[in-house]
């Protein structure tokens, strides 16, 4: 799973560089804007044809996969199991078409293709390696814990600080939101301290209570794809197109 | 859509005071323009000139920063798409996509503009046809020449059936047979289908050909519209006749007789080409005088009603005339001869008089730059007699010499001591020299500059 997390990224990325980049380097993009059609179903059909393709791919491959384990093990998983790959592969669905909404962002806005290629995967390296990083470094500054002081008061601050700012990067909200889904003894996704978790009764999570943590991690993922897709949305329909 | 009821207005596209800014620069300024009903209208213009940002704009692909654009009573910026469905677009370098083959790519703007099925089929066959690249109809588009993709262009734009043509430098990069062939698509188009052809361009020989009416574009400004006999005439108005005149033998004497006649503007050598400028027809004397002298003529041709001719003069007029004119204003020259006051002198340079008792005297004066003023004089004092003159002269119409002149110069303003009686009203500046007095009168920029010199 990290694995998808790391590597989904550049299926998105395959499908969206290029995408209004290369109709205006080889002039086709004036032709087709001339013809009878709203000029956003140009930019939303670019990144409708990907998402479909993704999903396309993602839900084939995980049911192949699934259909191999269960002839491989001879175990037949029962209904929640195979609700919690259906979530897992919808979870990647929106990860990977999060990448492919910026890729069409930055082929908005850059000039070359290979620009665009490179500031995307620039990003992606950044928010799979650095961001941790760099989530760990700003939270160490703002809650200090390597004094005594720090150690004593600053903790639940520093660990919420760090996994806030963790949780910007798509990198850090789906794995968190698949290891959650997919691993039912995962119950929570916050720090907890030893008095809440007296009384609790060990067990596993119900699938009804693994959605209710991961939720939130959704509804990022989806706001920072729509977020993307909507500037580059915005860029192409005020942008003049030329012949260069 | 225009109704079904009612009648069609001849105006197809009407343009009101469009205008289009870039933050500081204006690429359109206040454009008003109407083309009607089955006319081929030519946008002629430099490169720059604001023709491509006028059809983006007809097009609905760019906003107008003021006015507004109709066609077919649809506004463009309103309601683009649809403008879109009844106006056909060739963009300049036309793409394709490379890796479909022609029929695919017409396959994909038909369905595009809402036709499927055998009608789609067999519009793509026509139309295949009719640009002649049946041929390779099933060959990828990566493999066509250029002519060939231009030709599927035209068939692309023809898929939708449009009432409106709109084609942005068809012509450019096109073999000699293949823009015959275009040409005659294209007049075909407007002749026998009806349609409304607006093309821009700066090939004036081919928009000559095919096109009704043109506008001239120069920096965002529609300069002048209409037909080619329209301008024609605007300009005869204007009194500009252009002769190109070969002779021989070439010389000074007919230079001579030729600054004598009245309404010569200016005179200019092409190769062995005299270019003759004047405000009125000078054939008649000329003809006479050349007849009767011995001369043999080679060629001898009044332009105008040339495209290119009537493009040159409205270019000239909108001020973008060679760097010549306004440099001769700031550069006065010097000339030095001697001879005794003579009006022909006079009329040569355009002074009011000349004269000196004894010695050279000197003439400062603009408006006339070293090279003819060198070929006025020579032509002069040969029928005189002086050739030290022309020595003189050569050497001071030297750009070197031209600095050492300009110091002593003073531009716009009165020289310390003048003697009253020699203030003129209009005098650009007035000079004291040794024991001569110059003043030079500047009436109009490029016209004949009055100069005289006392002792």
């Amino acid at each position: 799973m990290s694995f998808i997390a790391l590597l989904g990224p550049i299926v998105g990325l395959a499908l969206g560089f290029d995408a209004i980049n290369s109709e205006r380097q080889s002039n086709t993009l004036n032709r087709l804007v001339a013809q009878p059609i709203y000029r956003d179903s140009i930019i939303i059909g670019k990144f409708l044809a990907g998402t479909a393709v993704i999903a396309i791919v993602i839900y084939t491959m995980g049911i192949a996969l699934g259909a191999v384990g269960v002839l491989a093990t001879g175990l037949t998983p029962d209904g929640e199991e195979v609700l919690r790959i259906f979530f897992f592969l919808t979870f990647t669905v929106v990860y990977i078409a999060f990448w492919l909404a910026l890729a069409i962002l930055f082929s908005t806005i850059c000039r070359h293709s290979a620009t665009s290629a490179l500031v995307t995967i620039a990003l992606w390296i950044f928010f799979s390696i650095f961001m941790s990083l760099l989530a760990t470094i700003i939270a160490g500054a703002v809650y200090p814990i390597n004094t005594y002081y720090g150690q004593m008061f600053n903790q639940v601050n520093y660990y919420t600080l760090k996994l806030n700012l963790n949780r910007i990067s798509p990198y850090y909200l789906y794995s968190e939101a698949v290891t959650t889904i997919m691993n039912p003894s995962v119950r929570s996704v916050n720090v907890v301290t030893t008095s809440q978790l007296v009384g609790a009764i060990s067990s596993y999570l119900s699938l009804g209570q693994s959605l209710l943590l991961v939720w939130p991690h959704l509804v990022g993922l989806i706001a920072e794809m729509i977020v993307a897709f909507g500037c580059s949305y915005v860029g192409f329909m005020r942008q003049e197109i030329r012949t260069n | 859509m225009a109704d079904i009821g009612s009648e069609k207005n001849d105006h197809v596209i009407e343009m009101s005071h469009l205008t289009k800014r870039y933050g500081k620069k204006v690429a359109v300024n206040d454009l008003t323009l109407s083309i009607h009903r089955g006319e081929v209208f030519g946008l002629l213009g430099p490169n720059g000139a604001g023709k491509t940002t006028t059809i983006l704009m007809l097009l609905g692909l760019t906003e107008p920063s003021g006015g507004q654009a109709t066609i077919e009573g649809m506004d463009c910026t309103r309601d683009p798409l649809g403008v879109k469905s009844i106006v056909g677009y060739l963009p300049d370098n036309a793409g394709f996509y490379g890796d479909m083959t022609g029929h695919q790519n017409l396959r994909f703007t038909g369905r595009l503009n809402g036709l499927e099925g055998q009608e789609l089929e067999d519009r793509i066959e026509t139309l295949l046809k009719r640009v002649d690249i049946e041929y390779a109809g099933d060959q990828k588009v990566g493999t066509y020449s250029k002519g060939m993709r231009q030709r599927l262009g035209v068939a692309d734009v023809l898929m939708k059936d449009p009432e409106v043509i709109i084609m942005d430098e068809p012509t450019l990069g096109i073999d000699p047979e293949g823009m015959r062939k275009l040409l005659i698509l294209i007049r075909e188009l407007a002749v026998e289908d009806g349609r409304t052809i607006l093309i821009s361009s700066h090939q004036l020989q081919q928009i000559q050909q095919i096109c009704d009416r043109v506008g001239i574009f120069i920096e965002g400004n529609l300069i002048v519209e209409g037909t080619l006999r329209e301008l024609e005439e605007h300009i005869r108005k204007e009194g500009s006749y252009l002769l190109e005149l070969t002779v021989q033998p070439l010389d000074d004497q007919l230079l001579g007789m030729l600054y004598q006649q009245e309404g010569v503007k200016k005179i200019e050598k092409e190769g062995d080409k005299f270019m003759i400028t004047s405000k009125k027809d000078i054939r008649p004397k000329l003809t006479q005088f050349l007849g009767e002298n011995g001369y043999t003529v080679y060629h001898l041709h009044q332009r105008g009603g040339d495209l290119d001719e009537i493009y040159r003069v409205y270019f000239e007029k909108a001020g973008q005339a060679d760097e010549r004119s306004s440099y001769d204003i700031q550069n006065p020259r010097r000339v030095r001869f001697g001879k005794k006051h003579n009006p022909a002198v006079c009329r040569y340079f355009g002074l009011e008089y000349c004269q000196k008792p004894a010695g050279k005297w000197r003439i400062d004066f603009k408006g006339q730059t070293g090279e003819r003023l060198y070929r006025s004089v020579r032509a002069f004092s040969q029928g005189n007699g002086g050739s030290a003159a022309q020595q003189t002269l050569s050497d001071y119409a030297a750009p070197d010499r031209r600095n050492e002149f300009r110091k002593s110069v003073r531009g716009d303003q009165r020289a310390v001591g003048i003697d009253k009686r020699l203030s003129v009203p209009g005098a650009l500046y007035v000079q004291r020299q040794l024991d001569s007095v110059f003043y030079v009168i500047h009436r109009t920029a490029g016209a004949n500059c009055r100069a005289g010199a006392w002792l």
